[in-house]
């Protein structure tokens, strides 16, 4: 019977692994592409605003 | 938090060394412009001054429409060219956007696919090319944004010189402007050119970006493992 609890915690690992990455890229992902389009419109809006 | 840094330590590396240059700019574009207005006898700017001014962001901005130029072209062009040994293309032969089954696609989507590819319709044809989309619309955001900020900084020297001010479409028309543009597009270019051929016959061992170190000169990318 253990074989089958390890690889159940295994799986469960693997998954929370998973998740964690997941989310992880997730975050990188928007802090860039905010990051990016947060500056664009600062340049952008600056000029237009400029007297 | 250290499995955080070792999935994602590239991109943080990444943003770690962009948020510094970009902070080092920031205190040598203050330095150079005071230096300027010293030999004129005029007040230095505020650092809040200088990087809210038109002439800091227009400089940033031209890098960046040139960076987002590099990589969208280098994308489009990468679906039709190949450079045969290059690990940056596929392979000759392989030219074109590729089949539904090799790109995952239609009835050959999986359980794991991206929620847009499993919808299908509109949403897996534009999916299949938001990289090339969103690179093409921050680089049009960009260079409309150096535009912007170049007229300003144009008219403000106009204005300085006694000379009438310029409307924005006489500044994306005159040389100010697209000396700015080619200078920065002609250093992309020779650099992705570079890392094309080189790539060759070059290695490094251990970078995504290299064929492995003994993978025969001749071989692209997906031919190398």
């Amino acid at each position: 019977m253990a074989i089958p609890v390890e690889e159940g915690d295994q799986m469960s690992d693997q998954q929370d692994d998973d998740a964690g990455s997941t989310r992880g890229m997730r975050a990188v992902f928007w802090v860039w592409m905010s990051l990016i389009v947060a500056g664009l419109v600062v340049m952008i809006v600056v000029p237009l605003t400029a007297r | 938090m250290r499995r955080f840094i070792r999935d994602q330590g590239l991109s943080v590396a990444f943003l770690v060394i962009f948020v510094a240059a970009l902070v080092g700019q920031s205190f040598a574009g203050l330095a150079a412009t005071n230096e300027e207005l010293a030999v004129h006898g005029l007040p230095p700017d505020a650092y809040w001054d200088f990087v809210s001014s038109s002439s800091f962001l227009v400089d940033v901005a031209e890098n960046w429409q040139s960076e987002f130029l590099q990589f969208f072209l280098f994308i489009a062009a990468t679906i039709w060219l190949v450079q045969r040994g290059s690990p940056e293309s596929k392979r000759p032969g392989d030219e074109g956007v590729g089949s539904d089954e090799t790109q995952l696609v239609g009835d050959h989507a999986r359980p794991g696919s991206p929620a847009w590819v499993r919808r299908g319709g509109w949403a897996s044809t534009v999916y299949s090319n938001s990289l090339l989309l969103v690179m093409g619309a921050l680089f049009v955001s960009s260079w409309l944004a150096q535009s912007l900020g170049g007229a300003v900084v144009a008219n403000e020297e106009n204005a300085e010189h006694g000379a009438p001010p310029e409307t924005w479409l006489q500044y994306v028309t005159s040389p100010d402007f697209w000396n700015r543009t080619l200078q920065n597009w002609q250093s992309e270019f020779l650099a992705v050119g570079a890392m094309i051929v080189f790539s060759i016959f070059l290695r490094q061992r251990g970078s995504s970006e290299s064929k492995p170190v003994g993978a025969p000169h001749g071989r692209s990318a997906e031919e190398s493992a």
